[in-house]
């Protein structure tokens, strides 16, 4: 007896550490194959830097890979510690492994530097874009608040359907996330950004400016049943060096607003967002990754000096069958150099995304988009617009299952298609998008 | 590519799909209405005399069966109420193996409870719906309650040997209801972007629903591979991995010789010290360690454990209902003693 009890607790030892040593391994990943009617592969509008301001489906030209390896090292007595990694790999899809591998010394003309090496697996580039650990219960003043140090996604918001990253303040940072404070919760964060600087009153081409960014937010701020809002404010400046600041430098500075009102919606959500961003930090309200950059110096006369956006999106039920994804976005913006010949550029998007589930698998897919832009060199405003649709296989009935298998059959129109010899013309693919 | 071959081309593509389309899309899932349930369960008379009575299925090991429960299944007014049910032989003959209920929730869903019985039918373990557990929905698994536990097979001789279940529900577990978690919010999460701040689902409990059980050889921790492929753990590579909500905690049970609390790791806990050891049911695990922490026991299980010990005392088989009060404490009734001390005293 004594026997099969020190098995029995052998063998549930040996399943609590394996419970403890447990890896997460979670991941996004979108690769795929296309075509069009004038031959060759098809031309994309927007790429996950960009956004996709008519829509992603049928506009990914590249292969992106995330892996998340996360693991909990600690969790007794309310103390937890836990570290998540994410390398990241991504390549457009040209001239990458298998697509050449039968000539290992075909060289890829995208590679300046032709070193010898076996070009047919170039064409790819990996980073490490999270490396982070996290701690709970471990500040005494909010036990119930996670202190964090490292390299990561920070609270990142956006609308999927645009791969449009309407807040986004990640990078090397330290914070403390989740401090129950009033009625809501406080998040405070210090994150770095680095900026080459080659452009400005002074042109030290290459130098290196380190930017400061400091992130308070406010959430759960309850307004009436089922709605809740959220403010954000990110503050940016430029960490000059003495070296630097003798040189004279620039050490612009600046700030990014957001306020966010979700509520439930037609068994989804709809969100309400406005944004106001000035100075150093005045491109985030208007372009994609709002709050990543503070520039001690703008890039150019076009960089915005001031933004302006509101959008509304959210994913509903409109029936049993039938799950819509939309969103609706106005940014207008005022650029530092205003001889420009647009020099209070707008932006505009509607996306519509409908899907109609046939079964828990498969689904009919439709996404309609139109933008409009100014381009602030020449003063023109140019359309795009978009149609697709795609039969989907995923793993489950809702809008959000992943993995999706789909093909895709659709056209882009209007001016920046006409630019690119690609209006109306048809194209088709099949891609993978995949969560996990 | 030419013109005429890309549209010959995109033409076959569009109708492969449309064709891959129209095959045998599956039959969605209609839950029965609870209300309408509610009341057809009132007008419905008790199928049997007694539990004993029942029409009992039988499964096999390593078998799987949907089970719809709904206006069609027989009703018994159990000591815990009145509910339909779902009456199952477990297999004879067979080493120790677990058993996994998934109660499929929608806008409704059945909290299920299991009864087990003995070879001559008579109730020997309780497992209440509050130890079932929520799942959310991931992939093709939809949001579920689960409940899952091992039937002790170590023993054949032991009289108090499982070889019945029957699948109910209590009154008072069909007044309550489930939070379910928003899909949008696990994609957010695995996309490293902030959940959407917005209420959660709810499914309120309902007298019938759709009901998966499955019987597997081994006991629920020498299963707990096969719980990750069930649960949102089929991304973990190196063991199991704890589920990301703290709701949906997996595999937790309530056995004669286990107890533990709702959230808690799944601890082999021995029977506690004091007690008397000949009447542990698993002789193998006899050494007094530290009783688990309490466990909240719901009323009604409260009410059911107190209403089995005092029929096993008024059948006259005490060591039955003693063990019925060692169980109930440890599952945490307070009042299981008591109702055996009133009992025993309402003999003479």
């Amino acid at each position: 007896m004594t026997q099969i009890k020190a098995l029995s607790a052998a063998v549930s030892a040996v399943l609590l550490s394996a419970s403890a040593m447990a890896v997460d391994f979670h991941g996004y990943a979108r690769a795929g194959m296309s075509t069009t009617d004038d031959g060759g592969e098809q031309t994309c509008y927007g790429s996950g830097g960009a956004g996709h301001l008519a829509g992603r489906l049928a506009d990914e030209c590249d292969t992106y890979v995330e892996l998340q390896f996360g693991q909990e090292l600690y969790n007794q007595g309310g103390k937890k510690f836990r570290v998540e990694f994410m390398p990241v790999f991504t390549s457009e899809n040209d001239f990458q492994g298998n697509s050449a591998q039968w000539n290992s010394t075909y060289n890829n003309p995208a590679n300046s530097d032709n070193d010898g090496e076996v070009n047919a697996w170039r064409g790819g580039d990996w980073s490490m874009r999270q490396a982070y650990a996290a701690a709970e219960g471990v500040v005494g003043f909010a036990p119930e608040a996670t202190l964090w140090a490292g390299k990561r996604f920070y609270q990142r918001k956006d609308i999927h359907i645009m791969d449009w990253y309407y807040l986004n303040n990640s990078g090397y940072g330290v914070g403390l996330e989740n401090i129950e404070l009033g009625a809501g919760k406080l998040s405070v964060a210090w994150i770095n950004m680095d900026q080459h600087v080659s452009d400005g009153t002074v042109d030290y081409s290459n130098d290196i400016v380190q930017n400061n960014k400091l992130d308070v937010r406010y959430s759960g701020i309850q307004l009436w049943e089922g709605a809740s809002l959220e403010v954000a404010a990110i503050y940016g400046w430029a960490d000059l060096t003495e070296t630097q600041d003798d040189a004279g430098y620039d050490d612009e500075d600046g700030y990014f607003l957001t306020a966010e009102i979700t509520h439930g919606l037609m068994g989804g959500f709809n969100k309400i967002v406005v944004q106001y961003a000035a100075d150093s930090m005045g491109d985030s309200a208007y372009d994609n990754h709002g709050g990543e950059s503070t520039l001690s110096t703008p890039w150019w006369g076009g960089s915005k000096e001031s933004s302006f956006r509101i959008i509304d999106w959210g994913v509903v039920n409109l029936g049993e069958k039938i799950e819509l994804g939309y969103s609706f976005m106005y940014a207008a913006a005022e650029t530092f150099d205003d001889t420009l010949a647009e020099d209070e550029p707008t932006r505009m998007s509607v996306v519509f995304r409908p899907m109609y589930k046939w079964d828990d698998v498969m689904k009919t897919t439709l996404e309609v988009g139109y933008t409009e832009e100014d381009d602030v060199s020449s003063g023109d405003s140019n359309d795009l617009s978009k149609i697709v649709v795609a039969q989907e296989w995923s793993a489950g009935p809702s809008f959000w299952s992943r993995p999706s298998i789909r093909l895709y059959a659709g056209a882009f129109f209007g001016d920046q298609a006409e630019a690119r010899d690609d209006d109306g013309n048809l194209r088709i693919g099949a891609q993978m998008e995949a969560w996990w | 590519m030419t013109r005429n071959k890309f549209s010959l081309v995109a033409t076959g593509f569009l109708a492969a799909s449309l064709f891959l389309g129209s095959v045998a899309p599956a039959a969605a899932y209609d839950e029965p209405s609870a209300s309408e349930l509610v009341s057809s369960l009132s007008q419905t008379n008790d199928c049997c005399a007694s539990i004993a009575e029942f029409s009992f299925q039988p499964m096999a090991i390593d078998g799987i069966v949907d089970l719809m429960i709904d206006a069609n299944s027989p009703a018994y007014s159990f000591p815990s109420g009145k509910s339909y049910f779902a009456a199952i032989k477990l297999p004879d003959n067979v080493p120790t193996f677990s058993v996994y209920i998934k109660s499929r929730a929608k806008k409704s869903v059945f909290a299920p409870a299991a009864l087990l019985l003995d070879a001559n039918r008579q109730p020997v373990r309780v497992i209440p719906a509050a130890a079932a557990r929520y799942t959310p929905a991931e992939m093709l698994d939809y949001d579920s309650l689960d409940l899952s536990f091992t039937i002790e097979r170590s023993y054949l001789d032991n009289p108090k040997t499982e070889y019945y279940m029957v699948i109910l529900t209590t009154p008072a577990d069909m007044a309550g209801q489930t939070q379910m978690i928003h899909p949008a919010k696990l994609a957010a999460e695995r996309s490293n972007t902030v959940p959407p701040d917005i209420a959660d689902p709810i499914a309120r409990h309902s007298p019938g629903g759709l009901i998966n059980v499955e019987l597997r050889s081994g006991t629920v921790e020498s299963n707990a591979d096969f719980l990750s492929r069930i649960g949102n753990t089929v991304n973990s590579w190196f063991g199991v991995e704890e589920a990301p909500f703290q709701q949906a905690t997996q595999g937790v049970q309530v056995t004669g010789s286990e107890a533990t609390a709702g959230g808690m790791s799944v601890v082999p806990v021995q029977p506690a010290s004091g007690g008397d050891l000949q009447r542990s049911p698993t002789p193998g695990m006899q050494t007094p360690v530290a009783r688990p922490a309490a466990v909240d026991m719901l009323p009604e299980t409260e009410a059911f454990y107190n209403q089995l010990i005092t029929t096993k005392v008024d059948d006259g088989d005490i060591d039955a209902a003693m063990r019925l009060v060692e169980e109930a404490e440890r599952a945490g009734s307070k009042t299981a003693r008591s109702a055996f001390v009133d009992a025993v005293k309402s003999l003479k």
